[in-house]
């Protein structure tokens, strides 16, 4: 889901870049009081923790393999301000050290996998949570990538420089991430749930998910 | 159920491929001598022109320039053009079925389609422009050290504390990449009989849950680390003399010329 | 020469979040220009104590004192107590290992050509020249450990707290970094080291704290490692050369190599 460069046109990426930077800026200004010290540390590390479980391979009917994301599970495990900030952490380094996904593009690639996916899933969570968990992990890791995947769409969509159209462009990454999404889905609800149910103590969680 | 055999040769891919490009980025040529700021900077200008043209002439000027400063770096193009050469192939792909879909006068017919010449057109510009962006991104991954990369998003002004993010994920990424193949390696080897479907991905999801609360652990010691020498809320560095030198103007005026020709194709 | 109290701890508790005690009921103190070691079997508390000890942690119960003082300014502690985690990979995490040696100098404040100066020497005798420009993570664990070794050496800190800092590195290594350690205890350095593995205490401590969960004993380096039952009772190996020492009867039992061939030479003439 990491769009390279040359799939944007100019302005939607400095668009994505602005929208980017203004949610970035406000979810540090949200963390600020504990953004001193060891917020820092956690970010970044659970960042890495996230990056590396990544590159987990799970194989799908086919023959090919799917990759989670994890930007549902950064927002409830860290908050949605928190998970925010570590993923833009992962997509930066993937960007400029991994050559995963456009620079022209990274403000596109934050939006779709760092804001819509994190604040997206642990809205979810929170909302629906109290009717059933399980549930609500399940729609948070599913649905959150699901609308990042279109939002995705309709920034390749409405590129001139792509020459597909935006019915298209979002059709397809629809279609495809809403398969692919029920992946993701599941393992937002095994992981999270076993976070959450084995070790409640080791992990400082945000006061809302400790409910 | 995650796909161990699978999963270890992404992560040793990943490995792979960073040592690779890590490795000349400690040479002494001509890219890695430039200072890290203009290099960042000029790179990313480049790229917005790619981006910002049609010019099939410049795309390609463009992808020269880039495999030309991989050669003044010292950097094998065997080695450079493998990393990124999926993506171009991927890019030509996805935007092919234009040759025929492109409205315009006929080049020829291809089992009772049209190909089009604006297609033919299209298709390589885009091609070409991914390709030529993409290698201009990899100049930067295989002529920068991380640690370089990261003062200089802190000399651009990038908030440290977030800097100071990055450079986490980059310090644990390999410490907990090799934490996970031990896990993984660790359930084969207990896991004896096929247990299901079910019992299978639910493994899956204590194996990713299981890691990622270790990494919960693992970021309370790192605190308590950076507490023991003095930290208070963002690393801070002593000054580091990066002067401009003469490699840094010589790039600045390829540059500068790679502009002008941008800006001629424009007219 | 009267000597200042450095660390003061009464009555310690440490209940970690999900529950578990890391110690209970210990009682600590350390005096200016002493070499201590704590010892004890894997999960006895050593780290627990010494992140207590070196102000990171706050004990559930008891209380520290540091240099006499009812409170101390967090930099002052920082400045004067260095304190080297059992895991380098935690102790190092930065880009590049300059930079783990950079970090708590540059967070200090101290000044650059001074920095210059300690990180030419520490380089030089830990051997970290190759390394300084590498990632930690590309590092074997021996030289991570010298890597952070050096990271808390570069603050030039009064009193060295240094949880297991040999489990990984070679025996050249080892006895090097002894020598080194030694050195700048006679230069006025207090020096606080872990240990669940007792070969080298004799080379570095003259006292010995024995923790198991609690405080078991505290005594002399030679009272303690002599006593094997001691040892043995709270899950400790006894050191070869002391059973041998005892087996044999010799009245005052060796504690290191050196030592034994000094006593075996007078008792056998050889
Ligand atoms: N973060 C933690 N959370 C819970 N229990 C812990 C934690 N760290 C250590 N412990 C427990 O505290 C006890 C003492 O541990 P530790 O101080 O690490 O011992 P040692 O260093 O002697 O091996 C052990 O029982 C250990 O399991
Ligand atoms: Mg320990």
């Amino acid at each position: 889901m990491h769009i390279p460069d040359g799939f944007l046109d100019l302005w939607i990426c400095a668009v994505m870049y602005l929208i980017s930077a203004m949610v970035i800026g406000y979810s540090a200004k949200k963390l600020k009081d504990k953004l001193d010290a060891p917020q820092v540390s956690l970010i970044g590390i659970v960042g890495a923790g996230i990056f590396a479980a990544q590159m987990l391979n799970w194989p799908i009917p086919g023959g090919t393999s799917a990759h989670f994301v994890g930007g549902a599970i950064a927002g409830i495990l860290l908050g949605p301000y928190a998970g925010c900030l570590s993923m833009v952490s992962v997509l930066t380094i993937q960007c400029l050290v991994f050559g995963d996904g456009g620079i022209t593009a990274l403000g596109a690639n934050i939006f779709n996998m760092a804001i819509v996916d994190v604040f997206v899933g642990y809205g979810i969570f929170k909302a629906l949570r109290r009717y059933n968990q399980d549930v609500s992990l399940f729609l948070a890791g599913w649905i959150g990538i699901w609308l990042g995947a279109l939002a995705a769409g309709v920034e390749i969509g409405v590129s001139s420089i792509f020459a597909y159209g935006l019915m298209t462009t979002v059709l397809v990454m629809g279609i495809w991430h809403g398969a692919l999404g029920f992946i993701e889905g599941i393992i937002t609800m095994l992981a999270v749930r076993y976070v959450l149910i084995k070790q409640p103590d080791f992990v400082p969680l945000p006061k809302e998910v400790r409910g | 159920m995650v796909e161990l055999a699978g999963t270890i040769k992404v992560i040793s891919k990943l490995l792979r491929d960073f040592l690779v490009a890590e490795e000349y980025a400690y040479r002494e040529g001509f890219l890695q001598g430039v200072d890290q700021k203009v290099k960042l900077m000029a790179i990313l200008l480049l790229i917005v022109l790619a981006v910002s043209t049609q010019n099939i002439f410049f795309l390609l000027l463009l992808f020269l320039f880039s495999l030309t400063m991989v050669l003044l770096s010292k950097v094998s193009l065997r080695m450079y053009l493998p990393r990124f050469g999926f993506i171009p192939i991927f890019a030509l792909i996805i935007v092919l079925p234009w040759i025929f879909l492109m409205p315009g006068q006929p080049a020829l017919t291809f089992i009772g389609l049209n190909v089009t010449k604006p297609g033919i057109m299209y298709v390589i510009t885009f091609t070409l422009r991914v390709t030529a962006c993409v290698s201009c991104v990899s100049l930067l991954l295989f002529t920068t050290r991380v640690s370089d990369l990261l003062h200089t998003l802190k000399s651009l002004k990038i908030p440290s504390p977030l800097v100071d993010m990055f450079g986490l994920v980059y310090r644990y990424l390999f410490t907990f990449l090799s934490e996970l193949e031990r896990m993984l390696l660790g359930r084969e080897c207990r896991v004896v009989s096929d247990q299901g479907l079910l019992k299978n991905w639910r493994d899956g999801g204590n194996v990713v849950g299981n890691f990622l609360s270790r990494t919960f652990y693992r970021s309370e010691n790192v605190y308590k680390a950076m507490r023991a020498r003095g930290y208070d809320g963002s690393f801070k560095t002593y000054p580091r003399n990066d002067k401009i030198g003469k490699k840094s103007i010589v790039f600045m005026a390829l540059v500068g010329i790679m502009v002008g020709i941008w800006l001629v194709t424009r007219l | 020469m009267a000597r200042d109290k450095v660390i003061e701890a009464k009555n310690l508790k440490y209940r970690y979040p999900d529950g578990t005690v890391g110690i209970e009921k210990v009682d600590f103190e350390l005096w200016s220009g002493e070499k201590v070691a704590i010892i004890g079997p894997n999960g006895s508390g050593k780290s627990t104590l010494l992140e207590i000890l070196g102000g990171l942690i706050e004990p559930t119960e008891g209380y520290v004192k540091f240099f006499g003082k009812e409170s101390i300014d967090k930099y002052e502690l920082r400045r004067r107590v260095g304190i080297m985690l059992q895991n380098p990979d935690d102790v190092l995490f930065n880009p590049t290992v300059r930079e783990d040696l950079e970090f708590g100098p540059a967070q200090l404040q101290m000044e650059k050509e001074e920095f210059n100066k300690i990180l030419e020497g520490i380089s030089q005798l830990l051997d970290l020249k190759l390394y300084l420009n590498k990632p930690p993570f590309r590092l074997s664990k021996g030289e991570k450990q010298k890597a952070a070794l050096g990271s808390v050496l570069a603050l030039k800190p009064e009193v060295l707290l240094l949880d297991e800092p040999f489990s990984a590195v070679d025996i050249g290594a080892k006895q090097s970094m002894i020598k080194y350690l030694n050195r700048l205890n006679e230069d006025g350095v207090t020096i606080v080291v872990t240990a669940h593995d007792l070969t080298t205490v004799p080379l570095l401590a003259d006292r010995v704290y024995l923790l198991n969960k609690r405080l078991i004993a505290e005594g002399s380096t030679r009272d303690t490692l002599t006593n094997a039952e001691l040892l043995k009772n709270n899950g400790l190996e006894v050191p070869p050369l002391v059973e041998l020492g005892l087996r044999l009867g010799i009245n005052l039992v060796p504690l290191t190599v050196d030592e034994a061939v000094r006593r075996l030479r007078e008792r056998f003439c050889l």
